[in-house]
Parts: structure tokens; sequence; C-alpha cells
């Protein structure tokens, strides 16, 4: 492949380790395969993003809403986090790859294009147990401050989108698809 | 309380070079990993990618205290932890020295290290199954 078909994908941390989901939101074992086997057909490297809430509240953390997340303290730890990863871009960029950003919507921080949101939820926790969250179009928090590095340093934000496995009723052979689209548009650029 | 689900509860840190070994900037480098990746996927190994080996120190070290923090808490919690290193690269390319300081400030083991070798003897699916066993047994044993 030459140096200006490299294409590398950037992908939320759980979408490679399934250990970090915050509890009952493991869908598979380790790597979500039908993702990882879609972006090498496609010929896409893999990097992974950090996961800032598994680093900032660890394994056995609560459910919690977008709103909860979105403090000044954990954003800072989110642009920490944000600044390893587009040194790491810019390594790809100077090799000349097209790079996409892949989310997981629905996530109060990975959402790219559907966050959460659950205004009423903080205290006692158990009142998480009913329903969860809802889901509002958006960004989470950490795509928000991932997003305002690059633009920061001047650099545009790469294509991105979102893999909706912590929205309701998710069915992943149309996720698959509608990923397809997304890849395939790249390659048709 | 946290509820059962479909995670594995073993977690691998892994040099770039093992994930994407064609990469542009690693052209100079002999040798090819074998089936790694596949065998991580198929075994439900969850990943923890370092970055490539070539970025400068300070990108390593960074990613390499995120990462020994997360890896940290998978331990207190009964996980799997285990890093796969590449035989004759630079801090095996997976910013060894930097997890060595990172776990030692948190005071924390290092997680035992499974070392790939690029030769050809050493590139089957059987030979990495057999390293990555042998490390969670002596992990079950130590504990």
């Amino acid at each position: 492949m030459s140096g200006n078909n490299r294409r590398v994908a950037y992908v939320a941390h759980c979408l490679a380790n399934q250990n970090a989901k915050v509890s009952e939101f493991a869908k598979c074992a380790g790597v979500v395969t039908p993702l990882i086997d879609r972006l090498r057909a496609h010929g896409y490297e893999i990097q992974q993003l950090p996961c800032p809430e598994m680093s900032f509240l660890g394994v056995a953390r609560w459910w919690q809403s977008r709103e909860q997340y979105d403090t000044p303290g954990y954003r800072r730890h989110c642009r920490a986090l944000a600044r390893t990863v587009v040194d790491t871009v810019s390594l790809h960029a100077e090799h000349g790859y097209d790079i996409v950003i892949i989310g997981l919507d629905g996530s109060p921080s990975s959402g790219v294009r559907l966050t959460s949101t659950k205004t009423s939820w903080g205290g006692r926790p158990e009142g998480a147990v009913a329903g969860g969250s809802d889901r509002i179009s958006g960004m989470g928090v950490w795509m928000t401050e991932l997003k305002e590095e690059f633009e920061s340093r001047g650099l545009s934000f790469p294509r991105a989108t979102g893999i909706a496995m912590d929205a309701q009723n998710f069915d992943m052979a149309a996720a698959m698809l509608e990923m397809d689209e997304f890849l395939v548009a790249k390659e048709n650029i | 309380m946290r509820r059962d689900d479909s995670r594995s509860r073993r977690v691998a840190i892994v040099a770039d070079f093992l994930i994407n070994p064609d990469a542009a900037f690693y052209r100079s480098i002999e040798g090819r990993p074998g089936p790694v990746f596949d065998v991580l996927v198929e075994d439900g190994w969850g990943l923890m990618k370092a970055p490539p080996h070539v970025l400068k120190e300070s990108v390593g070290r960074s990613a390499a205290i995120t990462t020994a923090g997360d890896a940290a808490d998978y331990l207190r919690y009964d996980h799997v932890v285990v890093i796969l290193a590449v035989e004759g690269l630079d801090q095996g390319g997976v910013w060894l020295n930097e997890f060595e300081a990172a776990f030692r400030e948190l005071k924390t083991p290092m997680p035992k290290i499974v070392t790939i070798d690029l030769d050809p003897a050493s590139r089957s699916a059987d030979c990495v199954r057999a390293k990555l066993a042998e490390a969670a047994v002596q992990i079950a044993v130590k504990a």
C-alpha cells in the first residue's frame, strides 16, 4: 500500500477492550470483532484511544450520565489524555495516513453522534437500575475535549463516527452496514 | 453492585508492532510477528495497545502512566494482565522502561512479560497461545 492510501482508525478504547466497560455494558469478551474485522478488511491500521472513564474512576465505577462527567476536573483529565493522542496522530499525519475516529455512540464520554443524559442522577446510585440514562444528539465529554485539542493546535478534527453499542436497542448488523458506508465513503474521496 | 456481563477479565498490554506490523514507520524492521493479533481476538483478550515505540519518549511515558494505572485497577479486581513485547525492538516495542517506572510509582508489581520472537519458527498461533498460557498459569500460581 503506498503512502497515499494508508489508513488508520483511532477507535474508542472499549472497542478493543470490553473489560473497560462499566458493569453490565460489556457485549463480548475482549475485542469487538465485527468492527475490527471491518476495519482490517478495509485496510485500516488500528490505534486505540485511552478510556478516560477507566483511568478517572476505575473498573468498578458506577453508571454515570454526561452531566455527571461534565466537570472541570474530568475535562482536564480528558484534555491531558488528548495531548498524547494528538501527538500520536501527528506521526500518522507525517506519514500521509488518512485518519478516522470511531467513537462509542451513546457513551457519556466517547459518543460522537449520540451521548447520554440523565439530569436527575446523583446521590444514591440505585436509582440507575431502572432503564439507565437517555440518549441525545451530540458528543460525549471525552470526544469534545479531544476535538478541542486538535483545534487548539490548528488541526482539523478527523472524520469521525460512532458505533452505538451504548444505546438502547443496539443492532450490530445494522451498525456494521452503516460502518461500511462510512469506511467506503472515505475510500471514494 | 457490579453485575456479570460478557467481559473476559483478561487484558494484554500490547506493542503497536504486534497489531500494526506493516505501518509505514516500521519498514526498516526485519521479521513479522505472525498471528498474534488474531490469537488475542479469538481468545477473548482485551487490548491495551501501547503507542508506536518510534514516538518520542515523553509520549510513551505519558501513555504508560495511564495504561499502568488502568492495569493496577484491573489487578485490584482480579483480572489477568500481561505485557506483550517484541524481541529485538527498543524497549520491547512496548515502552518497557516507562512501564517499569509507572508500576514502581504505583507500588504495583510489573505484569508478566510475554516476549514474541520474530523468527519464523516462533510465529505460529499455537506458539503464541502457549506463551500466553504459560504467563497466565504463572499469574494464577503466584495469586
